[in-house]
């Protein structure tokens, strides 16, 4: 079964690296996913998706004037921002152990190290498509639920009493 | 973070043959890729040592970005490479004569593994030029990641 069978998507690739925003827009061209956007910064992006209404978003780490972090930040947290449960996954040749807990705390969806392999490519997109996770809202994070499963615990649930939790959107 | 999902492996195998399709392109960006780095390498040969560090950036920015790409088209080497250069780079702000010379080993190594074609992991000549980068590594002092 095809994940993305009957669902129309529309992408956004963000990415300052020209070679890159080719190999990433190639890939999803091939997998059915023809509306695709590109953009070479989070400030670009972010004009973009004001006429632009992305499903999801693949968005590399270090660009300038904003970054990958920076832009996330904005998508969670600006009241002008054009969709704070935009999934994004972000793709960049950064991977230490420090760096994912930033993505993750910024309200990223997925993390995806480079040099890519079609197969992670393919997983992460399809963990975004078709496990879509619920968000979390806490007084210091808003973004998709940070915990993978959730585990049975004996003891008081501070998170549950801190914290929101909103069902996922299909797209 | 990824989770465990079932992939349809059609769509992994149409992924890996258009990634496939896509290496011709890439030789000739990473061709372009070298190009600038020994560019920029006599640029930095030719400045004075305290003036070296804003080109030694571009030269960062550059070896970023051929690790993130070589081991998505096969060439696993020139991601490793690429990596010990950029963790090289970084390691100082100083840069006088005799720390370039690891930087130029690096750049040439990189050129051999395109010349060659040294795809995956380059077999007998890949080892042995990874052999021969780790003793210069080792030799210069700095961080060491070819493994």
């Amino acid at each position: 079964m095809n994940a993305l069978d009957g669902v129309e998507l529309k992408v956004l690739v963000v990415e300052d690296n020209q070679h890159f925003r080719l190999l990433i827009s190639t890939v999803l061209h091939t997998l059915g996913i023809t509306q695709v956007e590109e953009a070479r910064d989070g400030l670009e992006a972010l004009r973009c998706l004001q006429t632009f209404r992305a499903d999801f978003v693949i968005a590399d780490w270090k660009m300038e004037p904003m970054d990958g972090i920076a832009f996330a930040h904005k998508i969670r947290h600006s009241p002008d921002s054009p969709d704070p449960f935009l999934p994004i996954i972000m793709v960049t040749g950064y991977s230490e152990a420090s760096l994912v807990a930033e993505a993750r705390d910024a309200g990223v969806n997925e993390f995806l190290a480079k040099p890519i392999s079609a197969r992670s490519l393919v997983a992460r997109i399809t963990s975004v498509i078709r496990s879509p996770r619920s968000f979390a809202r806490s007084p210091d994070y808003f973004g998709p639920d940070r915990r993978r499963a959730q585990q049975p615990f004996s003891g008081p649930d501070r998170r549950q009493q801190a914290q929101e939790l909103i069902p996922p959107r299909k797209p | 973070m990824g989770g465990e999902l079932e992939l349809d492996q059609e769509m992994v195998a149409k992924a890996e043959a258009v990634i496939a399709g896509l290496r011709a392109a890439y030789l000739s960006w990473v061709a372009e890729d070298m190009s600038k780095l020994d560019a920029l390498l006599t640029q930095v040969q030719a400045a004075a040592p305290e003036h070296r560090q804003p080109l030694m950036k571009s030269v960062f920015t550059i070896a970023h970005d051929v690790k993130g790409q070589g081991g998505s088209f096969g060439y696993d080497l020139m991601t490793l490479v690429g990596n010990q250069l950029c963790r090289t780079v970084e390691a100082r702000s100083d840069w006088p004569d005799q720390a370039l010379v690891l930087v130029r080993q690096l750049l040439d190594a990189m050129k051999v593994i395109l010349d060659k074609d040294l795809s995956g992991d380059g077999g007998a000549a890949g080892r042995s030029l990874l052999a021969s980068l780790r003793q210069a590594v080792e030799a210069d002092g700095g961080p060491l990641t070819l493994t």
